[in-house]
């Protein structure tokens, strides 16, 4: 769990333009700092001014600021204690807080590519054209493209080491492939798109004779902002896997955690009791190799799957049962007792929690022998996990739960979390506007997106955007259950401070867009500070259910929504500027 | 069509040439002469029987001399004898025919019989006859997907119950000669199609008399054609413009057999060689090999001929033997009576082999290195040293991909998918995967693409039942897409049969690939209800035996387990014939991908013993290519000597082939020493790396390289020479611009400031791989010499060199 | 014989301009014909070459041949109308020059297929066959080609001239690809490809170059009499012949072009191309296509076709004209198309989409009879109202108009005789 407090380092006061839109966060490079030492990063964006301070959210020197309207410079010396992992970065000025980047905390040197390397002559690498590297250390390349990057190094024979892209996790465009070669040029292994590291890869690799080796790196996409990528190169241990993949908030669990050569240690963790989170991180000290792994957090009664059962295990639900898909070809299956006429919701939680699993969902009834409802992809591309949403027909009283990989694999990445629950009308919140994939907001795409923020100015009225999915024309990727909620959403928010205070809001029945007033006073904090927006929907039974306002933020890939997110927001990061004057204009 | 032209030519001097040299086409001396078929058997009415006789001369070869002998039936009553050879019945009974000629007698008996009843004219079996060998139901003619003059026959007749239909609007019952069907043929009335055959032959009678009988329909009724047979199957002709009567003989499923030669269809494999007419009589023409393709109603048998000029002086002299398949190759060879080209220098071989193998010419060092070596066994430690280049998996790759059908835009796998397939494809070669577990691979991986990315391979536009059969069985099913195959034994149902191995398959893109698609194909997860266990599901595969299999299970794995065990032997001999074809230029099956029945090899114990070998050596591909290109018929010189300069079929000679596009390019980057810009690739690829169907390439584009993946077939790339190819190697910037680059090798040879003949002897070196000759050296150091600007002298005599033949060919 | 009848109209012609075009033209005159000119569909074919201008991506039959000015004005779109020189027949007013020609013209307004996409639209118009995955048929231009490579070349020249690309030989195979002529004829340094001597290469240097590389061959073709040798040494003669024949360098070479000729063109990419056209198909080139790729006009339409239509305008006007007063127009037939119209509904971001309902093509000359419309499609321009033309019916009757029999067999690399067009019909009303 990252300390989500705030160290401001570096205070410049500076007139700032009237009416000027908070800063925008293009692009930060290098995003990896080591920590203890000094790092050297340039940030691009827009709307920066004299004053702009990079907020990183653990400790740290820093130095530096803005050289213009669209470009700073620091220099970051994280403290030597800071764990290693992803955090969000951003900017501040006067105006307000840009958008997120996420940046890395690593124990290793950084190296920055020299250009020209990795230079070919007739399809032969040119050795001398190579660009010698220490091990450990992380690599930070440029934009790669057509253009082929060569770093060489020496291994000793039987030396085993780990290659690691940490790229498309942390929002960086490109789609690497490692390619790694003896210093003759033969190749020894190559990598791309490794289960569960998502679009990165991992190279685990046993160099057979000493000497000179030499890694390539290639990219298959990428392009614009953000174009560059990070390797981590060491002899590090990593986890294959972890189970379960989350647990009951405020529970203690015991995560198995297999470690590179299948060996599983116990890691006991406290899952965070944070009513407004469905995720944290898991840090993984023990296997450095690894980020931070992201873990769900529920709500529900929690079990884990009995393995090797020939029958289907029978669970009182509302649950959330912890299982994995063990050998190629498995299905596991439940069974639920049920009353004909009650809605039953099914979520399978895999990929985005580091699973290897492209899960299948399908619910049947064993007696008549059908089919009631399947799902495989609850959003089309980009999120394998199922969900589906059926009634009970009448007459069945027992329904079986079945959930396969969808090509038939198995083993121990694959990893789940079914959840099942009442199901019935439901809605989801988002923090800003619709998200369309050719709808260009602000000055950018979705980079830019600054809808998890907001500005307060003393005395004034803020608007914070939020929009509703109802039904499947709001959001016609979604492959899911349906959800048609039509009721009207009351709206509130929590951990609001002092000084501030937020106007009561019903979006009406049907509405799909909403502002949310928010007002500072003069007491209010000048730390920044983070406020959670919750909707809740009464169902025509009566029962309320509140779903929290979240922010999907796709930090590589601006033009398509259907990838798997990198990082989802469930906070308003909020700032308090000082009031416009025209003194301050001049 | 140049080729046309020139037969064209030759065709008329035959004309001229027949008639006097027919006497010496005939034997001179006959040890014996005999009659091909036994026992003859006709059954009234309309019987007949092409009679076959041959001559074995002292030389031992055998004549056909039908025409030449007198035939005679000893009781006239029964049968009669058309000069052609042709018995035709008169009456029951049974006589001898005395055949006479040559100084030889023999005879044969005729047995003629009555029908067991009456026996109205079939028209499944005669009047489909008549139609097919008229041309009819040809693709042209009312075979026509659409028919012709709003009058559609199916094509070939393979679809008598419709044709039936469709002919019955042109008979006329009442007056049969007055139906629309022999009217049309006979140009009684008009008929674009031009007169088929005329009034009163014997295919107008069959249909007469069928008319006359009420044009009745046996369809279902008729007795079964089993096969047709055609006699001889073989023969070899020592000399040209010999002659060879063809019969063929349907065999029936009540065990009757019938001539049918004048309604069976003749089609030569190859133009040329031999003509044939439409009564069946062969004529050799020219040296070479050709298959006659006997077509009756369905039914096809071969015919094979193959024409050499007899030389009484031909000595075949022992030539060295470096493994079996220079046994295989000699044998052919010697019964064709021409002796091999010698072996290829070792400079010839160095620069042949590493182009096959790398897709690249050696390099001054590695010329000189292989100089150096005085080992005996070098050229098989050179193989084995280029086979363990990656260069080696490159070039297989790029072929597979090509062929693949997978392309970066539109449906299929877009640019990741084809970037990783290639890699895949490189390394699976380098490692050299054995093949059965290659194509497996290819054909029924599992999971998302991009961790399996074989699997791209698998799902793209191209319809797999093609694809598949094409690719590892060299068998052409397209055709039978839409209709029978005309010239093989396929059916359409056989191609949809395929079709159900693939289409049972779900796919769904994955999250893997942010400009293209990642594929995942499975089969659908309901399958594994539990009511769905035990459900089986029937496939019919191609050698039309039927499997069981429960419905869970992926097709394509069956299909594939299928290939390597029921059709292992043919997915053998397809890929030996690929390897072949690529490395010598041309397959033991041409096209290499087209191994039809009417199609056969030219050297048959050659293919089998290759296939064998790969399968006993577990599918190891490196292992067949190293056979390949260790034989002495792989290292023959291009130079042909005075026997097989002709010969161009049998591998007496290496072939000149042009490079090919990516060949060309990067042997031009290498020599120069200047990389080609490349527009998908990185800077310094190769341009035989680049995996994606566009290039952005004039060049590549220019040389062949075909810029769309529409097809499995090795034809969708051209190895043609054109116009704009050698305007552009002339005139155009991409060797003018490589040659001028401050950065090339010539620069670099010109500041070394080394001697006149120094630098000639490198450019040759560089450029063709090998030393100049004295003559070439002179030449050389005289230009360089005379001319006040010797860099430019240099640039003119490098410019010579890579325009030059020698460079522009693989020798 | 034809004869210019009016050069002056264009320009004095000076010796040298006699000597390189007008000489160029009189021998064009006098090549054989390329082509048996044999009548089908009862049509003695007049027309001995073509210049196909390709409008890739589809350009909008409302804004060009076919104006719907009574329909409401998210149809009928922003340029109103001009009325050509024949009465009763109106173009868009963005083609007033053209407009003025229509008596040498013939337009078909309910040309109309099914294939909405660009790939197999592109693949119809140009082959006359609907699209099939796995099928590459030829091109037009590829079987004037192949016909005409059956009888005289014209020395040192292409039979089929792509300006800047074209579609290819498909089933025939790579050797019938157009000779294509890419680059920006309007840039003035401007040169065709392999065809001009390149950078510092004089005649003599190229001469000396020539010899040297005779040298080289010499051993290596007496050693390999093939007939893969045979082709290099008989295409590097023709190499060298159109490197230095000064008709082929003159045909290639729009410098020689009288400036005043160039600015009736057009200044502009399009208008060149069609320059080059009209030079190359005057040397004796029979088949020569000039494309632009601009056509698809999702977005904005209108500020695009501002800039676009007035250099395809002035471009064709003056072919059209110059052609006639040549007196090649008969036996030159020109056609202006793409893949398909665009949408009669102005879309939401100003432009127009893929329409291949009903469109308009526009022939010329190559016994064409002008001042005609035929067929005509509905008041918004959607579908056909009367007279509808399919891609196989237009592309078998220009090849009608060629004199090339469209129904014949033609033999392919794979060995599989094709139909150069199926089921096509001659549209007799082009030429009575």
């Amino acid at each position: 769990m990252i300390p989500m407090r705030f160290f401001l380092v570096l205070v410049l006061v500076w007139s700032a333009p009237v009416d000027a839109e908070p800063p925008g966060l293009r692009e930060l490079n290098p995003p990896t700092f080591q920590r203890g030492v000094d790092n050297e990063v340039r940030v691009f964006g827009v709307g920066f001014t004299k004053e702009s301070e990079l907020i990183l959210p653990f400790k740290a020197e820093v130095h530096g600021g803005s050289n213009g309207n669209e470009a700073a410079s620091f220099r970051i010396k994280p403290a030597a204690d800071v764990a290693t992992g992803v955090y969000p970065a951003r900017v501040r000025t006067a105006d307000g807080i840009s958008n997120l980047r996420l940046v890395t905390v690593v124990e290793v040197p950084v190296i920055r590519v020299k250009e020209p390397n990795g230079r070919y002559r007739v399809g032969k690498l040119d050795l001398d054209a190579v660009q010698p590297i220490p091990i450990p250390c992380v690599i930070v390349g440029n934009r790669l493209e057509r253009d082929i990057d060569a770093f060489r190094f020496t291994a000793q024979a039987g030396q085993r080491l780990m290659l690691a892209t940490e790229t498309w996790r942390v929002g960086l465009t490109p789609d690497p492939l490692l390619w790694l070669r003896d210093g003759s040029g033969r190749t020894l292994a190559t990598a791309h798109d490794t289960p569960t590291l998502q679009r990165d890869e991992r190279l685990d690799h046993t160099f057979a004779k000493q000497g000179e080796q030499i890694l390539e790196m290639r990219s298959t996409g990428g392009g614009g902002w953000n174009n560059y990528y990070t390797v981590k190169i060491g002899a590090f241990d990593y986890a294959r896997s972890v189970f379960p993949l989350g647990g009951r908030k405020g529970e203690t669990v015991s995560f198995t955690v297999v470690n590179r050569d299948g060996k599983a240690s116990i890691l006991k963790a406290k899952v965070p009791d944070d009513a407004f989170s469905d995720h944290w991180r898991l840090p993984l000290p023990d296997h450095p190799g690894s980020l931070p792994w992201t873990l769900a957090a529920g709500d529900l009664p929690e079990t884990i799957e009995e393995e090797k059962r020939s029958e289907p295990q029978r669970l009182e639900w509302p649950i959330t049962v912890n299982g994995r898909i063990s050998q190629p070809g498995e299905e596991d299956r439940y069974r639920l007792a049920v009353t004909p006429g009650e809605k039953v919701r099914l979520r399978a939680s895999a990929y985005h929690l580091g699973s290897a699993l492209d899960g299948y969902l399908m619910a049947y009834d064993p007696v008549g022998k059908k089919l009631l409802a399947k799902n495989d992809d609850e959003v089309g591309r980009g999120l394998p996990d199922p969900a589906l949403d059926f009634e009970v027909p009448a007459g069945v009283r027992e329904v079986v739960v079945a959930l396969r990989d969808t090509t038939s694999r198995g083993g121990g990445e694959f990893g789940y979390r079914l959840t099942i629950e009442r199901g019935g009308p439901d809605f989801h919140l988002y923090l800003g506007r619709k998200q369309n994939p050719t709808n260009q907001e602000d000055d950018g795409w979705h980079r830019l997106d600054r809808s998890d923020t907001l500005a307060l100015t003393p005395g004034q009225e803020a608007k914070l955007r939020l929009s509703v999915r109802r039904t499947k024309e709001d959001e016609p990727h979604y492959n899911g259950p349906m959800r048609d909620y039509a009721g009207p959403i009351r709206v509130t928010a929590v951990n609001v401070p002092k000084g501030v205070s937020v106007k009561p809001l019903v979006i009406p029945a049907g509405n799909t867009e909403a502002e949310l007033l928010v007002i500072a006073s003069a007491e209010a904090p000048k730390e920044l500070f983070e406020i959670i927006v919750v909707g809740e929907g009464t169902r025509p039974d009566g029962t309320t259910f509140r779903r929290i306002a979240e922010r999907r933020l796709h930090l590589s890939d601006p033009q398509m929504t259907n990838l798997p997110w990198n990082w989802r927001v469930q906070k308003v990061t909020c700032v308090t500027t000082r009031p416009a004057s025209k003194e301050a204009k001049r | 069509m140049r080729d046309s032209k020139r037969l064209a030519i030759f065709v008329l001097a035959l004309a001229c040439f027949d008639s006097r040299a027919a006497d010496e086409l005939l034997p001179s001396s006959v040890q014996k002469l005999s009659v091909e078929q036994p026992e003859i058997r006709l059954t009234l009415p309309r019987a007949r029987q092409q009679l076959l006789v041959t001559a074995l001369a002292v030389d031992g070869y055998l004549h056909d001399v039908t025409r030449t002998v007198t035939i005679e039936p000893l009781d006239p009553a029964i049968v009669r004898v058309e000069p052609s050879g042709i018995i035709r019945s008169r009456q029951a009974g049974t006589t001898k025919v005395r055949i006479t000629g040559f100084g030889r007698t023999t005879e044969t008996t005729v047995i003629v019989t009555e029908p067991n009843k009456s026996a109205p004219v079939s028209f499944v079996n005669e009047v489909m006859g008549v139609l097919g060998k008229a041309g009819c139901n040809a693709g042209a003619c009312h075979g026509h997907a659409s028919g012709k003059g709003g009058f559609k026959l199916s094509l070939r007749g393979y679809d008598p119950a419709a044709d039936h239909a469709a002919l019955r609007k042109r008979l006329d019952l009442k007056d049969p000669e007055q139906s629309q069907i022999l009217l049309k043929p006979t140009e009684l009335d008009p008929h674009r199609g031009g007169k088929r055959f005329e009034k009163g032959s014997d295919a107008y009678e069959v249909i007469r008399q069928w008319v006359t009988e009420g044009a009745n329909a046996d369809v279902g009724k008729a007795v079964r054609l089993q096969k047709i047979e055609v006699l001889p199957v073989f023969r070899l002709m020592p000399k040209m413009h010999m002659k060879q009567q063809l019969a063929v003989i349907a065999h029936y499923a009540d065990g009757t057999s019938r001539d049918v030669t004048d309604r069976a269809i003749f089609e030569l494999s190859a133009e040329g060689i031999v003509e044939v007419g439409p009564d069946g009589l062969v004529v050799g023409k020219r040296e070479g090999e050709a298959a006659i393709l006997v077509r009756f109603l369905g039914q096809m048998a071969l015919s094979r001929f193959l024409v050499i000029r007899h030389s009484p002086d031909f000595r075949w002299t022992e030539q060295p033997v470096n493994n079996f398949v220079d046994r295989h190759v000699h044998a052919k060879l010697k019964a064709i009576q021409i002796l091999p080209s010698a072996l290829a220098s070792d400079v010839e071989f160095l620069r042949r082999v590493s182009l096959d193998v790398t897709g690249l010419p050696p390099t001054p060092a590695e010329v000189h290195a292989f100089w150096a070596d005085l080992r005996s066994d070098k050229r098989e430690r050179k193989i084995d040293e280029l086979l363990e280049q990656e260069a080696f998996g490159d070039v297989w790759a790029a072929y597979w991909l090509e062929l693949s059908g997978t392309t970066a835009t539109g449906d299929s796998a877009g640019r990741k998918g084809v970037m990783t397939l290639y890699n895949w494809l490189s390394r699976s070669i380098n490692e050299n995967v054995p093949y059965d577990r290659f194509v497996k691979s290819l054909l029924a991986s599992k999971g998302g693409s991009l961790q399996n990315p074989a699997i791209t391979f698998s799902v793209n536009r191209l319809p797999r039942a093609e694809v598949v059969p094409q690719l590892f069985l060299g068998v052409r099913l397209e055709c039978a897409q839409c209709h029978d195959h005309p010239f093989d034994i396929w059916k359409q149902a056989d191609y949809q049969s395929l079709q159900t191995f693939f289409t049972d398959l779900s796919t769904k893109e994955g999250a893997g690939d942010p400009g293209g698609r990642e594929i995942h194909s499975f089969v659908p997860p309901e399958r594994y209800l539990p009511w769905e266990q035990g459900k089986k599901t029937t496939l019919r595969l191609l050698d039309g035996k039927s499997i069981e299999v429960p419905v869970q299970q992926d097709r394509r794995e069956v299909l594939a387990d299928w290939l390597f065990e029921a059709a292992k032997t043919q997915v053998a001999r397809a890929i030996a014939n690929r390897v072949w074809g690529k490395l010598l230029g041309r397959g033991i099956v041409e096209p290499v991908d087209d191994m039809r029945f009417s199609n056969p090899p030219v050297n048959e114990p050659l293919l089998a013993e290759l296939a064998a070998d790969f399968i006993a050596h577990k599918y190891d591909f490196k292992h067949l290519t190293r056979t390949i290109l260790n034989s002495r018929a792989y290292q023959t010189s291009s130079i042909p000597n005075a026997l097989n300069a002709r010969e161009q079929m049998n591998f007496s000679h290496a072939r000149l082939r042009r490079l090919s596009a990516e060949q060309l390019l990067d042997s031009i980057s290498q020599v120069t020493g200047v990389d080609e810009e490349q527009r998908v690739a990185p800077p310094g690829a190769r341009s035989i790396q680049i995996p994606f169907s566009y290039t952005g390439s004039r060049f590549l584009t220019m040389f062949g390289r075909p810029e769309q993946r529409m097809s499995a077939c090795e034809c969708i790339r051209s190895q043609e020479i054109t116009l704009p190819q050698i305007l552009h190697l002339l005139n155009g910037e991409t060797i003018g611009r490589k040659l001028r680059d401050k950065d090339g090798t010539l620069q670099r040879l010109l500041n070394a400031k080394t001697t006149d003949d120094r630098l000639v002897e490198e450019l040759y070196l560089t450029v063709l791989s090998r030393l100049p000759t004295e003559r070439e050296r002179q030449r050389g150091t005289g230009l360089l010499h005379a001319g006040s600007d010797r860099a430019e002298a240099a640039e003119d005599l490098m410019w010579a060199l890579l325009v030059s033949q020698e460079f522009l060919f693989n020798h | 014989m034809h004869h210019a009848r009016d050069r002056g109209q264009y320009t004095q012609p000076t010796r040298r301009s006699f000597l390189q075009v007008g000489g160029l033209a009189a021998i064009g005159l006098m090549l054989p014909d390329y082509l048996q000119r044999t009548a089908f569909a009862g049509h003695t074919a007049k027309a001995r070459s073509t210049i196909f201008v390709f409008l890739g991506g589809g350009p909008s039959h409302h804004e060009t041949f076919d104006p719907k000015p009574e329909a409401a004005a998210e149809i009928r779109g922003e340029f109103g109308v001009v009325a050509t020189n024949i009465p009763g027949i109106q173009f868009s007013a963005t083609m007033p020059l053209l407009a003025a020609q229509m008596s040498r013209m013939a337009v078909l307004r309910a040309v109309t297929h099914r294939d909405g996409a660009h790939e197999p639209g592109v693949a119809y118009m140009n082959t006359g066959y609907s699209f099939r995955p796995g099928h590459n048929f030829p091109a037009i231009g590829a079987v004037v080609g192949f016909e005409a490579s059956r009888t005289k070349r014209a020395a040192g020249l292409p039979n089929y001239v792509a300006i800047p690309d074209g579609r290819g030989g498909g089933h025939l195979g790579p050797a019938f690809n157009p000779f294509s002529i890419p680059g920006d004829p309007n840039d003035g340094k401007f040169r065709v490809q392999d065809v001009s001597l390149s950078d510092g290469l004089t005649s003599a240097r190229l001469d000396r170059r020539r010899r040297l590389a005779e040298q080289v061959n010499e051993e290596f073709r007496t050693a390999h009499p093939t007939d893969a040798r045979d082709a290099v040494d008989r295409f590097t003669v023709q190499a060298y012949e159109m490197m230095t024949s000064s008709r082929a360098q003159a045909a290639f070479d729009l410098g020689l072009e009288d400036a005043r000729v160039r600015d009736r063109y057009g200044r502009t990419q399009f208008g060149q191309r069609l320059l080059l056209a009209r030079r190359l198909i005057e040397a004796g080139v029979p088949f020569v296509s000039a494309s632009d790729f601009e056509w698809d006009d999702h977005t904005g339409i209108f500020p695009k076709l501002k800039q676009r239509l007035p250099a395809v305008d002035r471009g064709l006007a003056a072919l059209v004209e110059d052609l006639d007063v040549r007196g090649l127009l008969e036996e030159t037939l020109i056609v202006v198309l793409g893949e398909f119209g665009r949408t009669p509904k102005i879309n939401a971001t100003q432009g127009r989409d893929h329409w291949p309902n009903a469109f308009s093509v526009l022939l010329a000359g190559g016994g064409v009879k002008g001042g005609r419309v035929i067929g005509s499609s509905d008041k918004e321009g959607a579908f056909v109202k009367d007279r509808p033309v399919t891609p196989e019916e237009l592309v078998h009757s220009i090849y009608v108009l060629l004199g090339i029999d469209p129904v014949k067999f033609l033999p392919t690399t794979s060995g599989r005789d094709i139909q150069i067009v199926r089921e096509g019909r001659f549209v007799s009303e082009l030429i009575e």
